[in-house]
């Protein structure tokens, strides 16, 4: 069976579906955003009262040695490197998703091109060059 | 507030404040790059059933299911329990158009039984392979879900192993070194359990 071309009845479906479907998501983005949102202003909140509290009392040198900020002044060799495989570890994530993107930048017209040559009619996802979510579609 | 409760309230504030950067972040951020990732994988796999020429890629069916893996990779970064539980209830007040719900699903049934027994179960599996990933990314992108789900999987796991974990013990147990292992670790318990009587018993009168 071929593809068929959409009749006006159904066009004029898929439009309403759309539409619906796009005030559904606006909602969800509210939703989302809250959800988002009120945590830090909740953490924000509570970290300011801690803040009020303790203010006249202690010094915020005090505070910070208090938070194990301390091994800035004396650092012992296992806090070293916890935290040295700590931030490797962030930094070879990071590169590797450069990697990923510019691998994915390098090949995906690549595979489009041969994908198209076996079916002309291939339909994309729309994402961007690299992989990246279409700004239209934020 | 006294300064040692208002010192560990603002240590806790902070490292909250990390795990929401870490969560919101880095972590939505893998998931959403891991879910395209998957769903690529899935697509790939449709293009190499069409390319085998099992299917025809004007084929209806292969259209559809194409079409449906391509909207949730371009969506993928909206989908949310907000946006499964907005649907859910969209679904049941008929606000989604219910009618043109039971037509896709019809032109689907109807085109999908024009396919080979063998190439309807393929197309089957990858459609449910879909379904299955949209529910992991909706569980593994809300604290809320995987708090409740995740523990309830494991349940369900080990309520249907349980029948399995005492044979799985037993042929352990079968096992010469772990099962003097095991023997030691009853005589300890036994000895220690009558621990004071022994203690009593060696002390003289």
């Amino acid at each position: 069976m071929s593809r068929k071309e959409k009749s006006k009845a159904q066009l004029k479906a898929e439009l309403t579906a759309l539409k619906r479907q796009r005030s559904g998501d606006r909602i969800a983005s509210i939703a989302n955003h809250l959800i988002r949102w009120c945590g830090l202003v909740a953490i924000t909140y509570l970290a300011t009262r801690c803040i009020e509290a303790l203010a006249g009392r202690r010094t915020l040198a005090e505070i910070g040695l208090g938070l194990d900020l301390g091994f800035l002044v004396d650092m012992n060799l296992d806090r070293f490197l916890a935290w040295l495989v700590a931030v490797l570890g962030l930094g070879y994530g990071a590169r590797q998703r450069a990697l990923r993107k510019a691998a994915i930048g390098r090949l995906a017209s690549r595979v489009r091109d041969l994908e198209t040559r076996l079916d002309p009619g291939r339909t994309s996802s729309g994402l961007t060059g690299k992989g990246d979510t279409n700004p239209a579609d934020l | 507030m006294d300064t040692y409760a208002a010192s560990s309230l603002l240590c806790a504030a902070i490292s909250t404040g990390i795990a929401w950067l870490i969560f919101f972040w880095f972590y939505r951020d893998y998931r959403l790059d891991k879910f395209r990732q998957d769903l690529f994988a899935l697509r790939d796999s449709l293009f190499d059933l069409a390319c085998s020429g099992r299917i025809g890629f004007d084929h209806r069916v292969y259209g559809l299911l194409r079409s449906g893996i391509n909207g949730t990779i371009r969506h993928a970064h909206r989908i949310s329990v907000v946006d499964l539980l907005l649907l859910f209830w969209a679904v049941r007040t008929d606000k989604v158009g219910n009618v043109d719900l039971q037509r896709y699903q019809s032109e689907w049934d109807r085109c999908l039984a024009e396919l080979p027994s063998g190439v309807r179960r393929d197309v089957l599996l990858i459609r449910g392979k879909l379904h299955y990933l949209y529910a992991e990314q909706v569980v593994f992108t809300s604290l809320c879900l995987q708090a409740m789900v995740i523990p309830t999987v494991l349940w369900l796991v080990l309520y249907r192993i349980k029948g399995a974990l005492p044979r799985f013990a037993r042929f352990l147990l079968s096992e010469s070194r772990v099962g003097r292992l095991a023997v030691s670790l009853d005589y300890s318990a036994s000895i220690s359990e009558n621990r004071d009587d022994l203690v009593a018993g060696a002390r003289p009168a």
